[in-house]
């Protein structure tokens, strides 16, 4: 039986232009199937947080497509692309990109109110999300009072906050020491294996691929190599380009 | 709801720039108040020289002696019992055939058989009218009230030899010299520009209008002789003095002097040229109208009308409502309500006839212009403050770009952070309104109540200008606060967050 994938980018290409014309991403095909954990390795410039943008839909290709179960990026209005954002994505940044003057709970909270959820719910809500990353206790603090590796776990519990399918994330351990750095990737691996989310990680250390299932390398945007998890190990497989 | 409270959480944040928008619009709030406040008083100048007139400000009186031109149509029921006729050398010529409405004067003469000349739903008689001159002694923005006569009288078209035509409008108006020249002094003598005051005492003198011919009334100038018809007096069935028009006796007024009265000016070739109010309005000494009703059949000339003086002419249209409101069965005027009824109707109307407030206020409403231009001035006002607080909005985003990005990769919509945006210009444009607002509104209310204005007016007042003050204020900061709305709702998320490839 095929299993059909639950995130396609299709013919994927992104330019952008920085005094000459820079090819981001380069006819790019990926199938990402729900539960995976997948890493996006690669060296900078190669078009990793690129694709992830674009897999998220914070971003638009020039050309070809993603398709989440079914739905097409290219289909959707920017209010359309928010929602699916809402709704879909949980997006996790290397900067945590938490809002600087509102506690870790309103912060939490934040998405869950866009979905129209009310402050006192949201905010319950929040809290539960918060216990489970372990930052029950520091849930009325702001973001300046809290540490690197707390700040990500908040901004992991927001990108929780409207139980996406999918939990994409920038180099969320790019900004930490290695202790905390380890614990954020154990989070990941929790959230992957004990609830189901489909993860995607950009991340430049070999930290995650411990839990990996998939490692894709990325070189001048495209997919230049990848290793799927056979029997317990990383294994490279033929790339298609 | 989220979105509004994250555009007051930002308020709060850059409290130095929200501090400065705030000032900005409250300096604009500060100027639109302190002009709407100018605005009861916008009418003291202007007035001046009309109260004169009349010797006051506001006009009571009971008589209705004829109605307008317009209530004596044949086809109507004539109440009055006259007709109306148009004089042969009528001004508006072929086009008072064609367009009657242009008609600029007419007039009147009794129907045959008719005997009376009018009914009196409240006269003033002498029991009557000490009840109104002690009530309006007990109310704190009347300055003086005292009876006057007004005796309609009809007069000649032409000089000597000229054909009779009984011409209505003119109206003898009885007047205490010592008293006017108490109640106006310097003012007096400014606006007598030719000939005496009354200076022959008890004599029967005059003075008149010296624009009254634009009224279709007969020029006349110091010295002339103004060739008048007086009605005998008698007492009504109910003891009230009538009059009656089919017994007229002719008198030769001599004019001590003529009265000018400007009542505004237009700009004609950049220069401004004074413009006049003419009327058929003859002064005469009352002591005068004395001897001459006790000659044509009253004990006393009657007094039929009060001239009320108000205190201050701040808040008159609120004194004459209260007036109004107090004699429901007299008619009651401001000055600048009759000469509004005047000059719309162009026909030489006498004192008496019905007014319609709400027509009358739609009369006296083009001559509102100061309140016209404190309209602009307020629109640039705001305009200005807006510009501020726009252009600090947008100061702001490029600083509050990742946040705006960090929102909308969250899933806000476009929508969302206009919102957000234009909240924060609501809150502080509207925090601007209020604080400029209030000082001086708490100064104009001070001098509203020491002139005694009725607590109802100045609740009405104060509020209706916090409406102007707030709803112009706030619909130009949203219009301007669309300039950076629409700039926020721009921001990609990638641009603000990108880090790192």
């Amino acid at each position: 039986m095929t299993i059909s994938p639950s995130l396609r980018a299709v013919n994927l290409t992104k330019t952008y232009h920085v005094n000459e014309l820079v090819w981001a991403i380069r006819n790019l095909y990926l199938d990402i199937f729900a539960g995976d954990f997948v890493v996006l390795a690669g060296p900078s410039g190669s078009g990793k947080s690129t694709l992830l943008h674009l897999l998220a839909g914070l971003d638009r290709p020039i050309y070809g497509d993603v398709v989440l179960e079914g739905q097409r990026y290219s289909r959707l209005d920017e209010d359309g692309l928010a929602r699916l954002r809402r709704s879909k994505m949980g997006f996790v940044y290397q900067f945590f990109n938490l809002i600087s003057y509102l506690s870790a709970e309103d912060n939490v909270a934040l998405p869950l109110q866009f979905a129209g959820r009310p402050l006192p719910a949201a905010r319950r809500r929040a809290a539960e999300l918060l216990s489970l990353v372990g930052m029950d206790q520091r849930r009325r603090h702001l973001p300046s009072q809290l540490s690197g590796g707390e700040q990500q776990r908040v901004a992991i519990a927001r990108a929780m906050a409207n139980e996406p399918d999918f939990l994409l994330a920038d180099e969320p351990t790019g900004n930490l020491d290695s202790h905390r750095a380890h614990d954020i990737v154990e989070l990941f691996a929790r959230l992957n294996r004990d609830m189901g989310k489909t993860v995607v990680v950009v991340s430049h250390s070999d930290l995650f691929h411990r839990y990996a299932n998939r490692v894709l390398g990325m070189l001048d945007g495209r997919l230049d190599t990848e290793q799927r998890r056979v029997g317990g190990e990383l294994r490279p497989v033929e790339h298609r380009r | 709801m989220i979105f509004v409270s994250l555009g007051l959480v930002n308020v709060r944040r850059n409290l130095s720039r929200s501090v400065l928008a705030i000032a900005g619009m409250a300096v604009a709030s500060l100027v639109v108040t302190s002009l709407l406040s100018l605005a009861p008083s916008r009418h003291q100048g202007a007035q001046l020289a009309e109260r004169y007139l009349f010797g006051g400000d506001i006009v009571l009186t009971g008589l209705q002696i004829i109605s307008g031109a317009h209530d004596l149509d044949p086809q109507t029921t004539e109440p009055s019992g006259w007709r109306l006729e148009r004089p042969p050398q009528d001004s508006a010529g072929l086009w008072g055939e064609l367009v009657p409405w242009l008609w600029t004067h007419g007039s009147l003469s009794p129907r045959p058989g008719a005997r009376r000349a009018g009914d009196c739903p409240a006269w003033l008689d002498g029991i009557l009218l000490q009840d109104v001159l002690g009530r309006l002694a007990q109310n704190p923005q009347v300055l003086s009230a005292r009876p006057v006569t007004i005796w309609p009288v009809l007069e000649t078209p032409g000089g000597e030899g000229a054909q009779w035509t009984p011409r209505t409008g003119a109206f003898l108006l009885g007047r205490d010299p010592d008293l006017d020249r108490a109640n106006w002094g310097q003012s007096l003598s400014t606006l007598l520009v030719q000939g005496r005051y009354l200076v022959e005492g008890d004599s029967l003198v005059g003075l008149v209008d010296s624009r009254r011919g634009i009224r279709g009334f007969t020029f006349a100038g110091a010295g002339a002789t103004l060739n008048l018809a007086v009605p005998r007096g008698y007492a009504g069935p109910d003891g009230q003095p009538l009059f009656d028009y089919t017994d007229l006796r002719p008198l030769a007024l001599p004019i001590a002097g003529v009265i000018e009265t400007v009542v505004g000016s237009e700009v004609i070739e950049g220069e401004p040229i004074p413009v006049f109010w003419g009327t058929g309005a003859v002064l005469v000494p009352q002591a005068a109208l004395d001897d001459l009703a006790r000659e044509r059949g009253l004990a006393a000339a009657p007094a039929n009308a009060v001239v009320v003086r108000a205190r201050s002419l701040i808040g008159l249209s609120d004194l004459v409502e209260r007036i109004r409101a107090e004699f429901p069965g007299l008619r009651v005027a401001s000055v600048q309500e009759l000469l509004a009824s005047l000059n719309l109707s162009g026909a030489p109307q006498p004192l008496m006839t019905a007014m319609d407030g709400q027509q009358l206020a739609a009369m006296i409403r083009p001559r509102a212009l100061p309140l016209d231009l404190n309209v602009a001035f307020a629109v640039i006002a705001f305009t200005i403050a807006a510009l501020i607080v726009a252009s600090n909005l947008l100061v702001l985003l490029t600083q509050r770009r990742r946040e705006i990005a960090i929102l909308r990769a969250l899933g806000a919509k476009s929508g969302d952070v206009a919102v957000m945006v234009l909240t924060e210009t609501v809150l502080l444009s509207a925090m601007g309104c209020v604080l400029g607002y209030w000082p001086i509104r708490l100064l104009s209310t001070f001098t509203l109540i020491s002139n005694r204005l009725s607590l109802g007016r100045i609740v009405t007042l104060t509020l209706g200008d916090f409406g102007v003050v707030v709803g112009l204020g706030l619909c130009l900061a949203v219009l301007f606060g669309l300039l950076p709305a629409v700039a926020a709702t721009r921001v990609t998320c990638t641009e603000a967050l990108r880090d790192d490839d």
